[in-house]
């Protein structure tokens, strides 16, 4: 069981985060989030993001990558490295052909970053979209058989869960020996007709079980990652920071 | 000419090893030997666009050369050497700022 | 050896090249770990020379071993480096001098320039292991793991990486995983019976190959590594044949309906004293004397004490020796791969059509009854796609009530056994299996009398 921290996913705020970081960051600092999950790409326009972060005292929970590049990975964990270890993860687009062989493409890309990972001192993680949950799961258990456990971890991402057609409680139970990091994302019921999302707390998502669960098991972040909103970034991350802290003591 | 070259070699070397991995120069050194028969600094020096066109090769793509760029200016930075996309500008032909980069690199150590 | 065959890099060793369906896909790297004296040096050799005859020229790099040591042991198996390296295609890099004297990065600009010298498409690093303790353990492996990777890998050289693993451990642990690798290989050295030693081979992983984890056993011999493999139900081509041939005994011939089939795998079991020498002796010589190329193997006697026995017989053994072949094998210092592997040479030199194996009850007190079993499964296919008729004497009473596990490979099962009675102990002939044909189901008394066996 370990202290359970929480984050803020940087993707609501868009192309911003490209002219107004520093701003952002102060943002997300009043709002007493502990850490960012960013890119690689918004961490190299500048080359202070160090002190950004010091300044702020926030930390860099972990840099979200696409997989595929074995080249960039290294940078990511290089950069990870040097900042004292953290989280890299990794998703997917959907497959459009040969299905179980591009799973498995995956999985072995994510042993093979994994595997030198542990000498970054940093954890890889699997993000799911809706796409590997389909059908039951057959992806994402495609994933899960074919990578190594103690390497490759998962970052859950409830609302996706959801969308993709399983119950993200009964998943995480399932997965909890290998969920060490979560995407907490919630959507009315309208909202998931649409492909939309809400704030935390506004949503049908069973945060509460959910919280339980993590405070079960193995995670250490809860990064909130909205990727739109009808109302501002700011107050959007304040109304979701609120319900953490309000309904969790988080 | 031969002592700008051998600075930005030494300086590539340096850099390079330190934001990416031991002996990468190396890695540009056989592919460039490898495709075009000469050493890297050799043809950073005479076709930067080139040059530019084997980091991509070796790096597999254009974001990741943007992305050892960065990691280079900010390496860069945290030595007090103000200057950004040295290698992005080799894209266009230009090898001005990463030769001023080298020469800076060199100056600091040599006061310190 | 194999050659390339396309973007397939032959491994140079035939069988396995088989198993991976004509080698290693160009531009893996492929881990070999292995305990000291596993052959993981003759490994690596075979596939470099497998690609410098061919004219892929090969660099390999030693922290092990110096470079005279290793022309001398590889030229002993038939590997001629030393000719190799003169015509420019091979080259062998004393790595730990140079890393003792300049360090990783002049060692890295040294292999560099090689490769690009000799435009080497095959690489070997022996061992990886000692490479991380020259140098610091966080360099050792980001020079691993991102400048060796990314030479090797856009060029499509393909490499060997050699690591040990120390004697008793059978897991490849911490520290190899790690290695961004297409292919894991494990090659061990166990202890078998009697005091011998057993090389093998396990295909851990190799990726986009879909390949059984199974385990092979081989030996080391002019060539390199000889990789034993089970035949496969796809190579099984041999049946038994209608024409029949003579087992020299009237009587027998009688009671098999008119004698062996050819290329049929026959056993002759009885305990010692009823005369299973004698049968298989009598079926050697009338067949050698008709024509035919016999090869007669003995576990037990030597090819002189054959010739004896024959000559005690009353046939010429000068007469027969162009159609007879004697050849006495003592188990003691051989594994079950080795005999294995030099059955398959007799055979390929002499093309008998007829093998018998005298006292093959032996090989049970040598090996495990499991490699008994396979040994002698493996001789009955490979002789029946080889048009070679099998005749092999075991110990087992069958008639009182002893197993014979061989059973299920006959085709012909003949029991010799003893009777005793009030005038004396009696001998007993009875056809068990005799498959294809009416066979004389009676037990049969029989005699051995100057040289011939009569049947009552």
């Amino acid at each position: 069981m370990r202290r359970l921290r929480v984050g803020a996913q940087l993707i609501i705020w868009g192309k911003r985060v490209f002219q107004e970081l520093p701003k952002i960051l102060d943002v997300i600092a009043t709002l007493n989030y502990e850490g960012i999950e960013a890119s690689l790409e918004i961490i190299s326009h500048y080359p202070n993001y160090e002190e950004l972060l010091k300044e702020r005292s926030l930390v860099l929970s972990g840099l979200h990558q696409g997989v595929g590049d074995m080249n960039t990975s290294k940078m990511a964990l290089k950069v990870l490295k040097d900042l004292g270890g953290g989280y890299l993860i990794f998703s997917s687009p959907r497959p459009h052909m040969d299905f179980e062989k591009r799973c498995i493409e995956v999985a072995h890309f994510l042993n093979d970053v994994a595997s030198i990972a542990k000498n970054y001192g940093v954890v890889v993680c699997y993000h799911n979209h809706d796409w590997e949950i389909a059908d039951n799961g057959r992806g994402i258990k495609i994933i899960l058989e074919n990578t190594n456990p103690e390497l490759v971890h998962l970052c859950m991402d409830t609302y996706w869960v959801k969308y993709g057609g399983l119950d993200p409680v009964t998943f995480m139970e399932e997965n909890l020996d290998r969920i060490v990091y979560l995407h907490l994302k919630d959507g009315t019921e309208e909202d998931f007709r649409k492909r939309s999302f809400c704030e935390l707390g506004r949503g049908i998502i069973d945060f509460e079980s959910i919280i339980g669960l993590a405070r079960r098991g193995n995670v250490e972040w809860l990064v909130v990652e909205q990727d739109s909103t009808k109302i501002s970034p700011e107050e959007s991350m304040q109304i979701s920071r609120n319900y953490l802290r309000e309904k969790f003591n988080l | 000419m031969s002592e700008k070259r051998e600075l930005v070699r030494n300086f590539l070397k340096e850099v390079l090893s330190e934001v990416f991995a031991p002996s990468f120069y190396v890695v540009l050194e056989y592919h460039t030997s490898k495709m075009l028969g000469e050493d890297f600094t050799d043809c950073l020096m005479r076709d930067p666009r080139k040059a530019y066109e084997i980091m991509t090769k070796v790096l597999n793509s254009e974001y990741t050369v943007h992305i050892l760029d960065s990691l280079v200016s900010r390496h860069l930075r945290s030595l007090g050497i103000d200057i950004k996309d040295s290698i992005m500008k080799l894209k266009e032909g230009d090898n001005k700022l990463i030769i001023l980069a080298a020469e800076k690199y060199f100056k600091l150590r040599r006061r310190k | 050896m194999s050659e390339m065959r396309g973007n397939v890099m032959s491994t140079g060793i035939k069988e396995l090249d088989e198993l991976l369906n004509g080698g290693f896909p160009e531009g893996y790297i492929v881990l070999v770990a292995g305990h000291p004296g596993a052959g993981k040096t003759t490994f690596a050799a075979n596939f470099l020379y497998s690609g410098c005859i061919n004219g892929e020229a090969g660099i390999y790099v030693s922290f092990a071993e110096r470079k005279m040591e290793f022309l001398r042991h590889m030229k002993a198996l038939g590997m001629d480096f030393g000719e190799l390296e003169r015509r420019g295609l091979f080259s062998f890099i004393e790595g730990f001098t140079i890393i003792r004297e300049e360090g990783i990065e002049e060692l890295l600009e040294f292999i560099v320039g090689i490769l690009n010298k000799i435009d080497a498409r095959r690489l070997v690093i022996d061992p990886i292991d000692a490479l991380i303790r020259l140098i610091p353990e966080s360099k050792a492996r980001a020079f691993l793991h991102t400048t060796l990777f990314d030479i090797v890998k856009p060029a499509r050289i393909t490499t060997y990486l050699i690591a040990e693993l120390p004697l008793g451990k059978e897991v490849i642990g911490y520290g190899f995983e790690e290695f961004v690798v297409d292919a894991v290989i494990k090659l061990t050295i166990k202890p078998y019976k009697r005091g011998l030693l057993r090389r093998s081979l396990i295909l851990h992983k190799v990726r986009e190959i879909p390949i059984p984890k199974y385990e092979y056993e081989f030996i080391i011999d002019k060539g390199g590594i000889i990789l034993h493999r089970p035949l496969s139900s796809k190579e099984l081509s041999g049946s038994i044949k209608s024409e029949r041939i003579s087992s020299g005994i009237k009587g027998l011939d009688e009671m098999l309906g008119g004698g062996f089939f050819r290329n049929s795998f026959i056993v002759v079991s009885g305990p010692s004293g009823t005369g299973k020498t004698v049968i298989s002796l009598i079926f050697a010589q009338h067949s050698a004397s008709i024509g035919e190329k016999v090869l007669y193997i003995t576990f037990e006697e030597s090819r002189e004490q054959v010739e004896l026995e024959l000559r005690l017989l009353g046939y010429d053994v000068k007469m027969l020796k162009d159609h007879l072949i004697i050849k006495s094998i003592s188990l003691e210092l051989l594994t079950p791969e080795r005999i294995s592997y030099m059955y398959r040479r007799l055979i390929e030199s002499y093309k008998p059509s007829i093998v018998i194996f005298d006292g093959a009850s032996i090989v049970k007190r040598y090996y495990t009854e499991e490699d008994y079993f396979s040994f002698f499964t493996e001789i009955a296919q490979m002789n029946k796609n080889n048009n070679i008729t099998t005749l092999i004497t075991t110990i087992e009473d069958i008639l009182h009530g002893e197993r014979l596990e061989i059973d299920t490979l006959a085709d012909t099962i003949i029991a010799l056994s003893f009777n005793g009675t009030k005038e004396g102990i009696r001998r007993t002939i009875s056809i068990i299996k005799h498959r294809g044909s009416w066979h004389d189901t009676r037990k049969r008394e029989y005699v051995i009398r100057k040289g011939m066996v009569v049947i009552k």
